[in-house]
């Protein structure tokens, strides 16, 4: 088939079939005349049939063709004169042509059916090779997949294939484990159990299996594996085996343990941790809001998940955060983010509250996230109050120590000078008696003695000076009420307690003052305090604090109340250091605030209200820049 | 000629000069010590005379000078000087037997008092068992309000806190206390408090109610 196929080929497209049909119809011709002395005019056309039927085979349906013509015409001359016109000759002719239209015929099917079957070969050569190439690829990826093992087992579990994979991952090579059953794979429990034929009728019945389990290595060490594993069938349905693969997890699943763990450990210190949490996005919407948040506000998170976090806010700032954000976004200035700053909440039942607002800002996977921390503001006020009225306390005291180890160490050096200006002094006397250039030169030498040593006292005398008027440096311009609202919120702790009402007139044009703010709210605390303790057994307690403009530069301030008032021999004494009437006092309290005063250049006297209470009032100075003369 | 020897100790120069000057003036013969360390290496070595000793010193305070004296066995007749304040380490002086304190500043007259003392203590050390005797003897007799006194000048108490405290004039307090060391043959505060001391008295042990009912 195919030689002939590869000749009729080199045939066709030449002249040769042509020639192939003039020379068998030649032969033909000349058989037919070599016979004719045998059959005469006999069955002129007999002979080039099989002639026709040769060129067909050997040139194709064409020349077929022409030598049937060609022997159509051989065939009248062999039947004799006028045969093309008799009606025997014309049959046998008609006869002949239909044999021949019969040949082609068949030779056209013959031809169709030749190149229909190359084609299917041609196809099929072309299709063997791409499966080859697609078998190779596949057989390379399988090989080259080393962090997945991949390998076929027969339906008893015993293994067939072996991929670089499945070395790396369970150890064994392909010698050692081919022909071997899988069963080694299982833990011991496992394997004994049967785990491998149940898995196996497992993915039978299902069509797959997959699960993540505990694998043996071959150096007997285990791992977390994911494995599938696939029946594999042949096409008539048979059980060729099984497809398993593995991959080794343990790694991976720790991970995402650890996440998992760090995940929970965050949630529980966000769920412990006291300060509310609230996390909003760019727009100001809520994406979290801790179980603290939900306490402090009164609300559930899923109330106000998707919503924006200005209804945890009054006005102003509920109308205005959204523009408080596109500032930020706009600008990249901060306001609060990293800061912290002490606002006003807002609660679900709609009443407000002081809390401290610290801002974070994460930028994770190109979104914009703020976390705001929450403090409560309102017992820590109390608290604070407490703890800053013992800080004041204790800088007072250990004020007053310093003062007095001051003195006292002061007093001693100034003695030195004096003992010695004394010792001379006397020397002197003796001296100035006797006559003589002797003594006059002794006395000469006295005499500068006893002035370095005067100067030396004067020179101690001066750093006390210094010492009590020390914090001038600190003196800067301060809003008087503000100074006074400070102060009061410190020494009125426990006011309400006592039945104490506190009432404070401030004239807006008494401010500012130039002062140390910290030491005239000292005074302040300390007036207020000596108010409340005076009026502890009055019918009527209350504190009065006025300001009021003053002669001068100067502003005046009062501390009033109304207890018993003071006794006239008391007040001569009242601002002398020691002389206190209270059983636990120091003694020194007024005596700071007078030095305090003085240091700024004010007065600090006591006087009577017209109700018998007690009044201090004291002057403070306004700041040179507003001074108008 | 033979010229009494005081021997200064204090660690401040001008105090230093100014009492030798004065002491030197005023005839005696003066050595200078500028801590208690460089009196106690020669001590042995000096003539008899009285130390005159500051009593608050670095390294070394006057007290601890004045126990090591004792400890080396000079017995050499001791005077205190004390500054601002501290009265504590001036009792703890007298208490240890030394003849005097002077409160800085002084005046020549206090001084030169308290030196004859010292002296009579260091050349006739007789008379002055008998002064200290007579004195104890002094105490035991007083009555209950100038024994409460006493031993309360014994704990520092000033002239200007007696009258504070008995509600009198300075003036009166004063003649109130010099009225107290006459009837101890005592005609200064020194003299009265060294009395106090030797008769043991101190206000820890004298549980009289002086400060609870004060004379009036």
């Amino acid at each position: 088939m195919e030689h002939a196929e590869r000749r009729s080929s080199r045939l066709s497209g030449t002249f040769a079939p042509w020639l192939v049909a003039i020379l068998v119809v030649g032969i033909a011709v000349l058989a037919r005349a070599l016979a004719t002395p045998l059959v005469g005019q006999q069955s002129p056309f007999l002979i080039f049939v099989p002639a026709v039927l040769l060129v067909m085979v050997l040139g194709g349906r064409y020349p077929a063709l022409f030598a049937g013509i060609i022997s159509l015409v051989a065939g009248f001359a062999f039947a004799g004169e006028r045969s093309w016109a008799s009606p025997g000759g014309i049959v046998q002719a008609l006869l002949f042509v239909l044999v021949c239209w019969g040949i082609g015929a068949i030779g056209a099917r013959l031809a169709g059916q030749q190149a229909q079957a190359d084609n299917h070969k041609r196809a099929a050569q072309v299709e063997a090779a791409r499966a080859t190439a697609a078998g190779e690829e596949l057989q390379l990826l399988l090989e080259g997949a080393s962090s997945y093992a991949i390998f076929m087992v027969n339906p008893d579990g015993v293994v067939t294939t072996w991929n670089a994979g499945a070395e790396r991952i369970l150890g064994w090579n392909a010698d050692e484990i081919i022909g071997q059953s899988c069963s080694r794979f299982y833990p011991g429990d496992e394997a004994a159990g049967g785990k491998l034929s149940a898995d196996l009728e497992l993915a039978l019945t299902t069509g797959r299996l997959r699960e993540e389990t505990w694998k043996i290595r071959k150096d007997g060490s285990e791992f977390l594996a994911d494995v599938t594993i696939t029946p594999l069938r042949h096409a008539n349905g048979d059980l060729r085996g099984c497809g398993t693969v593995i991959h080794d997890v343990t790694d991976r699943r720790a991970a995402e343990r650890n996440l998992e763990r760090r995940e929970r450990h965050l949630e529980s210190i966000l769920a412990t941790v006291p300060d509310a949490m609230v996390v909003i996005d760019e727009q100001g919407v809520m994406i979290s809001f801790s179980a603290a948040a939900e306490r402090l506000f009164g609300y559930e998170e899923a109330d106000v998940i998707g919503r924006n976090v200005s209804m945890l806010m009054p006005n102003p700032d509920r109308d205005a955060h959204d523009g408080y954000l596109r500032r930020y976004l706009d600008t990249g200035v901060p306001r609060i983010i990293g800061t912290g700053r002490i606002v006003t909440g807002r609660r679900a039942d709609g009443s407000t509250f002081p809390m401290k607002l610290s801002v974070g800002e994460a930028l994770t996977d190109e979104q914009r996230l703020f976390t705001g921390f929450v403090q409560d503001l309102t017992e820590r006020n109390e608290f604070e109050a407490k703890l800053e009225e013992m800080k004041s306390e204790l800088i007072h005291v250990s004020r007053l120590s310093a003062m007095g180890t001051m003195a006292s160490t002061l007093a001693h050096e100034l003695n030195q000078p004096l003992t010695a200006i004394a010792s001379y002094g006397e020397a002197a006397a003796t001296v100035i008696e006797q006559p003589g250039e002797e003594s006059r030169d002794l006395l000469r030498e006295i005499v500068t003695d006893m002035k370095a040593q005067s100067l030396r006292a004067g020179a101690i005398v001066r750093r006390l000076r210094d010492f009590v008027s020390r914090g001038k440096t600190a003196k800067s311009v301060e809003d008087l009420p503000r100074i006074i609202t400070e102060a009061a919120a410190l020494a009125l702790v426990g006011s309400r307690e006592k039945g104490i009402s506190a009432q404070f007139t401030v004239d807006p044009k008494a401010t500012p003052v130039l002062v140390d703010r910290v030491q005239i709210q000292q005074v302040l605390i300390n007036l207020m305090r000596n108010a409340m303790e005076a009026m502890e057994h009055s019918p009527e307690r209350k504190l009065t604090v006025t300001t009021a403009p003053g002669d001068g530069d100067s502003v005046l301030v009062s501390v009033a109340d109304t207890g018993p008032g003071i006794a006239p021999e008391v007040r001569e004494r009242l601002f002398e250091a020691f002389a206190s009437t209270k059983s636990d006092g120091m003694g020194l309290g007024l005596s700071i605030c007078r030095t305090i005063i003085e240091a700024h250049g004010g007065r600090i006297k006591a006087g009577s209200t017209e109700a018998g209470g007690t009044s201090f009032q004291f002057t403070l100075m306004r700041p040179p820049a507003e001074t108008t003369r | 000629m033979n010229k009494r020897s005081v021997y200064v100790v204090d660690d401040e120069e001008p105090i230093r000069r100014a009492l030798k000057i004065m002491l030197a003036v005023s005839g005696y013969s003066v050595s200078v010590f500028e801590s208690g360390a460089s009196l106690l290496n020669v001590a042995h070595s000096l003539v008899p005379g009285t130390v005159l000793l500051d009593v608050r010193m670095p390294d070394m305070d006057g007290v601890e000078v004045q126990a090591r004296l004792a400890a080396g066995g000079i017995d050499f007749p001791v005077v205190v000087m004390t500054g601002h304040g501290d009265f504590s380490l001036s009792v703890s002086a007298l208490q240890q037997g030394a003849v005097a304190f002077l409160e800085k500043p002084f005046s020549k007259d206090a001084l030169v008092r308290a030196l004859d003392t010292a002296f009579l203590k260091l050349e006739a050390p007789d008379e002055y068992a008998g002064r200290v005797a007579a004195a104890t003897q002094a105490v035991a007799t007083l009555g209950p309000e100038d024994r409460a006194l006493l031993a309360n000048l014994a704990e520092g108490w000033s002239s200007e806190k007696v009258a504070e405290e008995l509600q009198i004039s300075l003036a009166a307090a004063e003649m109130r206390c010099r009225r107290l060391y006459a009837e101890l043959g005592a005609d200064n505060l020194n003299d009265a408090l060294r009395a106090a001391y030797a008769a043991g008295l101190t206000r820890g042990s004298y549980e009289g109610d002086y400060l609870k009912t004060p004379l009036r």
